[in-house]
């Protein structure tokens, strides 16, 4: 429809362009519709309702000011879950990242069958949370799960893994590393390929060993990228749900109740939803107070 | 599974390459070993899972390494679905609707804003393109429960617009496609303009086309998504009917799981074939997407 803005386009320049913002606004009016609908109304309206004592079951919603976050401060029931999802960040980004490299360092070597390989590490990172979920109670299954099987035939002894409290968040950790090691290992992978193989070349002249190479070549190499992967992990380790809430529903005895299980059920099983967006956005700013020291320490080491 | 058998046929049918010193040679294949071994550790609980699934036992969860009683009885319980609580193959085609809708329009909204902020830049453009950006911080779990009651006000709950509308719109898929069309020569466009080409015949005949590969990789991130969504599905529906495959696994595993878990089993092989078989077929694409996404943060 503006051909003919396009064809006769040289007397009227400054029309032209207006006519050119038009289009390009035109073009982006239906991501950015659903932009308002889908980010900006939802990210105001959930901290305003953070601010209120909504409950959806009651009908309440009067304004409380800072009540909400005031109750999280105090609440023990925020605090275990606090402290499960922490514990779950500490444990789950160093071996997620580790396994990752290690990987990704494998895989760069000249294998026979790379490509098959690389498939087999990455297939469970397509997979839904359920079938995860579903895949691994049946190999954990204390009595007749193919795990206990393989360490009652090497002699070691058979775990409950799910029902015992020290063991369970073990448990969903190495659960989340066969889940999700095919993004850092892909991610790191393609940085591996980026160095250029003579400076490996170089130091093995010059008599450097593996681990030398490793800490003075590879790392260096890989490190903007590593500190990258250890930040999304990071963000993502917080926001752990899926596996958690549908392998061990927070048990046993609540030592896996994550902060986004309260959430899902303080909102959507209790009804408060003031509360539930307060939970909502106190995980949002340490995810915020998170992201930013990690940032610094990575400009502080680069420097 | 599929995967196995096709490493098994790469590690057999190469031939040897180039004759090299011996030491390296050895290390080479130590360290094939290590990581067939290792790759196959990683396949093993899926196939369980498949061999359970053939499996006639009863006992809860009893799957061992080979069929003990090998079985096609829980598909075929699958296939008859009477007089259960979810008819897996109602939450395959919802699924299947979802996913797919939701990736073609994902596709159209986000490539149209793309070439919008690369081609056509408006009032304001830069400064959206800059809180696209910094909206991908802002954990998607904060929106969660307002968007619940938006949905609910306009009565969209338990319909197909609400499973599909929240994948539409991808962030990051934006900024991926701004950066492909970004790279085009702008002669393209422009040559396409001299022969009387408007904004949308540039868009549709010249720029869609060359950037296939960045349409692929995000096609496929969010066919991937909207597929194996559970928060918001769970959130978003409450009738049987309207449920994707993976609240359909759940609830049947919680119907079924201590009598029959051969069936349950089978549904999830089928819930998690499609995601398997496509990257089969576009590993390339799944690659590149999975590595973009990492590097642009």
């Amino acid at each position: 429809m503006t051909a003919a803005t396009e064809t006769r386009a040289a007397p009227a320049k400054p029309k032209r362009r207006k006519r050119l913002t038009r289009t390009g606004i035109l073009f982006a009016a239906p991501f950015l519709a659903l932009l308002v609908f889908l980010w900006v109304v939802p990210v105001v309206n959930g901290f305003w309702v953070s601010l209120t004592d909504t409950n959806m079951a009651e009908g309440t919603g009067g304004f409380v000011g800072l009540d909400n976050y005031a109750n999280l401060a105090t609440d023990p029931d925020f605090h275990a879950a606090l402290g499960n999802t922490a514990l779950f960040v500490v444990l789950n980004v160093p071996v997620l990242v580790a396994v990752g490299l290690l990987l990704a360092m494998l895989l760069n070597q000249r294998l026979g069958g790379r490509g098959a390989i690389r498939a087999a590490f990455i297939s469970p990172y397509l997979l839904t949370g359920a079938a995860v979920a579903i895949i691994w109670q049946t190999a954990l299954n204390p009595l007749s799960g193919n795990v206990n099987q393989i360490l009652g035939a090497v002699g070691l002894p058979e775990q409950a893994w799910l029902s015992t409290p020290g063991e369970a968040m073990g448990a969903v950790v190495l659960i989340t590393l066969w889940w999700r090691v095919g993004f850092p290992l892909l991610v790191l992978l393609a940085a591996l390929q980026d160095i250029p193989a003579q400076l490996y070349e170089a130091a093995k002249i010059d008599g450097a060993n593996v681990w030398q190479r490793f800490r003075y070549i590879t790392l260096p190499a890989i490190a903007p990228v590593l500190m990258l992967v250890v930040l999304l992990r990071l963000i993502d380790s917080f926001k752990v749900f899926e596996q958690v809430y549908l392998v061990t529903q927070g048990g046993p005895a609540g030592s896996t109740r994550v902060v986004l299980q309260m959430l899902y059920e303080s909102g959507f099983r209790d009804f408060q939803t003031g509360y539930a967006s307060a939970v909502g956005w106190a995980l949002a700013l340490i995810i915020l107070v998170v992201t930013v020291i990690q940032l610094a320490l990575t400009r502080r080491r680069a420097s | 599974m599929t995967t196995v058998e096709a490493a098994v046929a790469a590690e057999t049918e190469r031939p040897a390459r180039r004759p090299k010193g011996g030491p390296d040679r050895r290390a080479r294949r130590i360290a094939t070993a290590v990581a067939a071994v290792l790759a196959l550790a990683w396949t093993l609980p899926i196939l369980w899972v498949l061999i359970g699934s053939f499996n006639a036992e009863r006992i809860t969860s009893g799957t061992g390494f080979y069929p003990s009683d090998p079985t096609g009885e829980n598909w075929s319980k699958l296939v008859q679905p009477d007089g259960r609580a979810v008819n897996v193959f109602i939450a395959f085609f919802n699924s299947t609707v979802v996913a797919v809708t939701a990736t073609v329009l994902a596709l159209v909204v986000c490539s149209m804003m793309a070439y919008a902020l690369a081609r056509l830049p408006f009032r304001g453009s830069a400064v959206v393109l800059a809180a696209i950006v910094l909206m991908m911080l802002v954990p998607t779990e904060v929106i969660l429960v307002p968007l619940f009651k938006q949905f609910a006000a306009l009565g969209l709950l338990n319909t197909y617009g609400a499973l599909i509308i929240p994948h539409v719109v991808s962030l990051f898929g934006v900024v991926l496609l701004r950066q492909f069309i970004a790279n085009l020569p702008v002669e393209l466009t422009e040559a396409a303009k001299i022969d009387g080409a408007n904004a949308w015949q540039n868009y549709r005949y010249i720029v869609l086309p060359l950037i296939r590969p960045g349409l692929a990789t995000l096609g496929i991130l969010v066919f991937l998504a909207a597929w194996n969504d559970f928060l918001w599905p769970l959130i978003a529906t409450s009738t049987p009917s309207m449920q994707t495959l993976p609240l359909a696994l759940i609830t049947f595993r919680s119907a079924y799981g201590d009598s029959e878990y051969g069936v349950v089993m089978a549904s999830t092989i089928l819930a998690i074939t499609p995601p398997l078989l496509i990257f089969l077929l576009a590993q390339r694409f799944i690659v590149a997407g999975i590595s973009n996404t990492g590097l642009k943060g």
